[in-house]
């Protein structure tokens, strides 16, 4: 039995064992139901989001709201009403269809795939197995037997039903029942040689005039309650008087036009990252930036984005359905990590498309919105913000917002006011009822809210301190904050900027360590070592960051000083894929990852001409360095056309074998994507297809400061000795170059990032 | 797997009894509001739908009723929602998989074996040089002065597929993606595939599927599977898949019948209907095993409903419809890789037949794009260029008239001429822009085309949607001989 603990203030969780143990649960599924539950619910559940497919091709959302009725049966004096009418859910979107609204409770507990009638006033499933194709069945046999005036009875019935003046020119109406089952197809019937089947369409005379029917007629047909789309289709179809002469293809499509007019029907869809990013592309394709659906799959397969994995993804031009896909292929294994624009807590727009998706809760908790600045912003001002906050007594940063989340207590008991005004000012029970529900419903969200700290105690645990790319594309380079507050904010801040802010590596991880651990938002293992709850946490060594297994970006800002910020945040061996509506911007960004190198750390450096320069310039790489050649750096900032000429000396003399890539593998591509209509002997293309479905960068990030060969430093410098400096060394590989077969020739030496276009060699 | 109570079970977010917070009747309403808000938040969509409760109504025994336990259960275990798997190692270990990065179209792969030398015609390369590293670095050659030069990666199927021993013909990467996307496979679903040839299909099924879905994978051929087996094991995906040695088509009745009838194979083809074109190659094979087909049945052998995508890469893909029609679920979602026209023809008829809806064909191809930085070089922009006067025409005619050779004296006219156009042209240049700002004229822009080349057909993909009917098992209809 479940005891019940009196109010104290105190919630203590009931013991659930009793209760438990009286059912038959299996013990696997207490630990993880999902895991036992079909990942797909094969019937539509209140409250699901579902797509509706035309035959048209038209592909509606709509959500299966319970109706008011079935909540207002009980509604007198009770307690538990359906729990979301507290819910500000209740002006949701009906669900529309030709200019007609639909109540949508029809749709819950149907199975996807089921075909519905859209009649004048309701949605009809079509449950039983006989005509419940999208198309409708049509027997061309009563018709043709109307024509040659048979079937008198029929025609009695309906002109009991048609007025006069709705019949066609030569008052030959003729309505025929094509709901009546018939078990032969279109198609079959046409192809079968009927005697009237005209051969081609030689004697055709397209002049407009073959329709019987007015407007008028047709109109007054249509608000006759009791004339079905079937009625009007075979009204239309015997009245037309070219019907007799067609071919049996254009019979078809004949009927099969008059069919998608009249007698709509359509099919619910689960929505599915690509069904939802189909029906979005087709609603609006400028504002997600053109990103087809295929291309969607390809971003989700080329970032390796699977069960639990850590993914960085931001997609401010796509409204969020890139982490809407990532989301659904890791199923609440993992972390989806998305960084949103703008200053609103969520965006809107966000929302609506990760909600279609119906998620569950763990999909829900394992999606976490961060503002982008949270990368993007000085991280000089971020931790000297983050020591403000530390408390001197624990030594942990104070995170207020947390404080007052744990102080709720479940199921939150009444504050005197809230009492007072529940009691005197809501006098109705309903209201009350309403005002409770929406009130626990509040604090449910805010429990399982994670705080801003705990979000960046997130993010920065995925960034690898030591890492720092400077953005090499020169128009890219924006500046820091610090340099845009001290330049009035210009934006283009020429060279440099970028990488400029000095980070002390070992104090700024053990300031994120304080705050991380008094955050404890991740309660997951963090790095392989695992993290032992902060004890002591700032005179030990700073954790390894638990870098992102994948990042994606399809962000407004621009695609190169995007990638290259956010890079460190990435683990080596690690795929990146950056999509972009237009190729140019990944231009950029492709030339940038194949000639960026990372410096190489001055231990190595020593014997080289150039090394002195390559060291002095990129210094702040290295910790130790970077305080000795400060005055360097400053320098440097203020003479741009040294440190330009410096770098290009960097990326040109240094062999490829010693450069350090930052990435691999690179690949810009775009994808060509065709349809068919296959039907036997009828097999084409279709007639239009998309030309562009955006364009995507992808490959894969090196470990480029601690996993370069490397053989001993002594066989180094022995090498080097052989070989006599770097630029004789270089000198060398040239000649080498020169005879062709050489082992270490350039081409063959290694060299994934310098793709020549030669063509013929590429082996597929 | 690691379950970790995650912010929802700190938060103490459970459904409580009704006089949870005392027996004032507002505080008995504040806990029943909690805990519909508990189930709609814990469960959402999820939350089976119960009619009303009054009050007053069976408020004792709402813990004792075994509806109510199974909500409780089901909200409690919704608490540990936090689902943590293992982060991916990021070094490199005895016995990982790695695949060698060589260049961009030549991928390699290893078993890092301490001891082991790796040689390719960049150098040797010792694995004990790299076991331990970090995925994504770069190792030298012991040899050739350490030339040479590697990359290594940890493997995605997408690195697999380009790295892999071939047994078969692949499925490249964009199919791939297309495949996995279009089918929806999705963490704990259950996938049938037929056949796995080289594997590099089952691998990006099997990155969707983790961590407890299965894939059901069949391979007519032994050895196939065989190989096939120990790969997946070697990559630790062994708990995933199950590789069945049959064939789905369900050829081996045809040699079957043979065998036991003595019938000739005229005969039995005809009694095989559609399939006409069929020739009776792998039998022995698949007859002489124990352990798969040997029923000769075909099909997948699972039983009804069972699988949430079924993907068919065969030459005959036709055959296996009825059977996926069968073993596929309600409204699952099927896919047939089939590289000719006629192939895609007979199988969507085979759909259709079979209650699949919803049926597409698409093809797709990757333009890959050459990125090049390439100089624009002004066009010059000088003196205009010599025209014909007077005088130059009487010499040219003189010339004509010498044989092609003019007399001494008015070649230096000639040449005065020549040397003014030339130093008018040069002028020009330099009032433009002199010096060496000429270069800086000539600006850079990036620009890219696509490879001349590109893999032009792959094949044609057909996705259809199973239908809610249920389908009959094929192999009920079919009586042997």
């Amino acid at each position: 039995m479940i005891s019940s603990p009196k109010n104290n203030g105190i919630s203590t969780p009931p013991p659930l064992l009793d209760a438990i143990t009286t059912t038959a649960v299996a013990v696997d599924d207490i630990i993880d139901p999902y895991a036992a539950r079909d990942p797909l619910p094969p019937t539509v559940r209140p409250h699901d989001h579902v797509l509706l497919h035309f035959a048209d091709g038209r592909q509606l959302f709509a959500q299966a709201m319970p109706s008011r009725s079935r909540v207002s049966n009980n509604e007198d004096d009770d307690v538990v009403v359906d729990g979301r009418r507290g819910d500000a859910k209740s002006s949701h979107p009906p669900c529309k269809i030709n200019k007609r609204t639909y109540a949508t409770d029809v749709l819950i507990g149907l199975s996807y795939g089921t075909v519905l009638e859209v009649n004048r006033d309701a949605l009809v499933p079509l449950l039983d197995g006989n005509d419940t194709d999208l198309i409708p069945d049509f027997d061309d046999a009563d018709l043709s037997l109307l024509r040659r005036g048979g079937n008198d009875d029929d025609d009695d019935d309906d002109e009991n039903c048609v007025d006069d003046d709705i019949r066609g020119r030569d008052g030959d109406v003729r309505i025929v029942d094509a709901s009546s089952s018939s078990t032969t197809t279109t198609t079959t019937m046409m192809m079968g040689g009927d005697g009237n089947v005209a051969p081609d369409n030689r004697d055709l005379i397209d002049d407009n005039t073959s329709q019987l029917l007015s407007y008028e007629g047709v109109r007054r047909l249509m608000e006759e309650p009791s004339v079905t789309g079937a009625h009007l289709v075979a009204a239309l179809i015997s009245n037309s008087s070219t019907y007799v002469a067609k071919t049996p293809y254009s019979r078809a499509k004949y009927v099969r036009r008059k069919q998608l007019k009249y007698q709509p029907r359509c099919r619910i869809v689960r929505i599915t990252p690509w069904t939802l990013c189909a029906a979005m592309h087709l609603r609006d394709l400028r504002k997600m930036s053109n990103l087809r659906e295929d291309t969607l799959g390809q971003v989700l397969s080329n970032a390796n984005v699977s069960a639990g994995r850590r993914v960085m993804v931001m997609d401010g031009a796509c409204l969020g359905i890139i982490t809407a896909g990532c989301v659904r292929r890791m199923a609440g294994y993992g972390t989806v990590i998305s960084l949103y624009e703008g200053l609103g807590m969520h965006p809107g727009y966000y929302e609506g498309v990760i909600e279609r998706l119906n998620l569950t809760l763990l999909e829900k908790q394992s999606l976490r919105w961060v503002n982008q600045a949270e990368v993007f912003c000085d991280r000089d001002a971020k931790r000297r913000q983050v020591i403000s906050l530390l408390d001197p007594n624990t030594g942990y940063a104070n995170d207020v917002e947390k404080r007052d989340r744990d102080r709720i207590s479940w199921p939150a008991p009444l504050q005197p006011h809230t009492r007072a005004y529940a009691m005197n000012a809501l006098v109705d029970e309903r209201k009350v009822n309403d005002f409770l529900l929406g009130r626990s419903a509040r604090f449910a969200r805010k429990l399982t809210r994670h705080t801003a700290l705990e979000l960046r105690a997130l993010v920065d645990g995925c960034r690898d301190g030591a890492e720092d790319y400077d953005c090499p594309h020169d128009a890219c380079d924006y500046g820091s904050a610090e340099e845009k507050e001290g330049r009035g904010g210009a934006k283009y801040d020429g060279v440099g900027g970028g990488g400029e802010e000095k980070i002390e590596t070992s104090n700024y991880h053990a300031d994120e360590m304080t705050y991380a651990s008094a955050g404890g938002a991740d309660d997951g293992p963090r790095g392989e070592g695992g993290r032992n709850g902060g004890v002591g946490g700032r005179d030990d060594a700073p954790p390894p960051p638990r870098q992102c297994d994948s990042l994606i970006i399809a962000s407004k800002y621009d695609p190169t000083a995007t990638l290259f910020r956010l890079l460190p945040y990435l683990a080596p061996s690690c795929p990146f894929v950056v999509y972009h509506e237009f190729l140019e911007p990944l231009l950029h960004t492709f030339h940038a990852l194949q000639n960026y190198h990372v410096p190489t750390t001055p231990s190595e450096g020593e014997g080289g001409d150039d090394d002195d320069d390559i060291v002095r310039e990129n210094g702040k790489i290295n910790g130790d360095i970077a305080d000795d050649d400060d005055d360097d750096n400053e320098k440097s900032t203020t003479d741009d056309a040294t440190r330009l000429r410096r770098k290009k000396k960097t990326t040109t003399t240094t062999p490829m074998m010693l450069r350090r890539n930052i990435a691999i593998n690179l690949r810009l591509t775009d994808t060509w994507f065709r349809e068919y209509q296959v039907l036997d002997g009828r097999t084409h293309p279709n007639m239009t297809m998309s030309q562009n479905g955006g364009y995507l960068l992808t490959g894969t990030k090196l470990c480029p400061l601690t996993g370069t060969n490397e053989l001993d430093e002594e066989e180094m410098r022995e090498m080097r000795a052989k070989l006599g400096g770097r630029r004789r060394q270089l000198n060398r590989l040239r000649k080498k170059n020169g005879t062709a077969a050489g082992v270490g020739s350039k081409r063959k030496a290694g060299g994934g990032n310098e793709r020549t276009d030669d063509e013929g060699k590429r082996r597929r | 797997m690691i379950h970790t109570p995650g912010i929802v079970a700190r938060s103490n977010i459970r459904l409580v009894p009704a006089n949870h917070l005392g027996d004032d009747p507002l505080d008995i309403k504040v806990c029943l509001a909690a805990n519909e808000a508990a189930k709609d938040h814990l469960l959402g969509n999820d939350r089976p739908t119960t009619p009303p409760r009054k009050v007053g109504d069976n408020d004792d025994d709402e813990g004792t009723t075994p509806r109510y336990g199974r909500l409780l259960a089901l909200v409690d275990s919704s608490l540990y929602h936090e689902r943590h798997l293992p982060p991916p190692t990021r070094l490199i270990k005895p016995g990982d998989l790695v695949v060698v990065f060589e260049s961009f179209n030549d991928l390699n792969f290893v078993y890092a074996t301490p001891g082991d030398v790796f040689s390719n015609r960049n150098g040797h390369f010792h694995h004990d040089d790299f076991i331990g590293r970090p995925y994504g670095c770069k190792i030298r050659s012991r040899n050739d002065r350490g030339l040479g030069f590697l990359y290594l990666l940890r493997p995605t199927p997408e690195l697999w597929a380009r790295s892999l021993p071939h047994r078969t013909q692949i499925v490249h990467e964009l199919d791939a993606s297309m495949i996995v996307h279009y089918l929806d496979i999705g963490p704990n679903m259950v996938v049938c595939e037929s056949g796995t040839g080289s594997g590099a299909m089952s691998h990006a099924i099997l990155r969707s599927i983790a961590p407890l879905g299965k894939l059901h994978t069949y391979e007519f051929n032994r050895m196939r599977v065989e190989k096939a087996r120990l790969e997946f094991e070697g990559h630790g995906l062994g708990h995933l898949v199950e590789v069945h040695h049959r064939d789905v088509c369900g050829k081996m009745t045809l040699s079957r019948t043979k065998k036991r009838g003595g019938e000739v194979g005229g005969a039995t083809t005809a009694g095989s209907g559609a399939d006409d074109s069929y020739n009776v190659d792998n039998c022995d094979v698949n007859n002489d095993d124990g352990n798969g087909g040997d029923d000769g049945w075909g099909g997948f052998q699972l039983g009804p409903a069972i699988a949430h995508a079924v993907f068919l890469d065969l030459p005959e893909p036709w055959l296996a419809v009825p059977h996926a029609a069968h073993v596929i679920r309600p409204n699952g979602r099927i896919c047939s890789y089939s590289p000719c026209v006629e192939q895609t023809q007979r199988t969507v008829e085979a759909m259709r037949r079979h209650g699949f809806h919803s049926l597409r064909t698409i093809e797709a191809r990757l333009r890959e794009f050459f990125v090049s930085e390439v100089e624009m070089e002004a066009p010059p922009c000088g003196s205009p260029p010599d025209v014909l006067t007077e005088e130059r025409a009487s010499l040219e005619k003189e010339r004509c008239a010498n044989g092609g050779v003019l007399p001494m004296k008015s070649t230096v006219g000639v040449e005065e001429g020549q040397d003014a156009s030339a130093r008018g042209g040069e002028k020009a240049v330099e009032m433009v822009a002199g010096g060496s700002k000429r270069r800086r004229a000539n600006k850079k822009i990036l620009c890219a085309r696509p490879f001349a080349q590109m893999r032009g057909h792959t094949a044609f993909l057909t996705f259809a949607t199973a239908g809610n009917t249920p389908q009959p098992d094929p192999n009920e209809n079919v009586v042997l001989g």
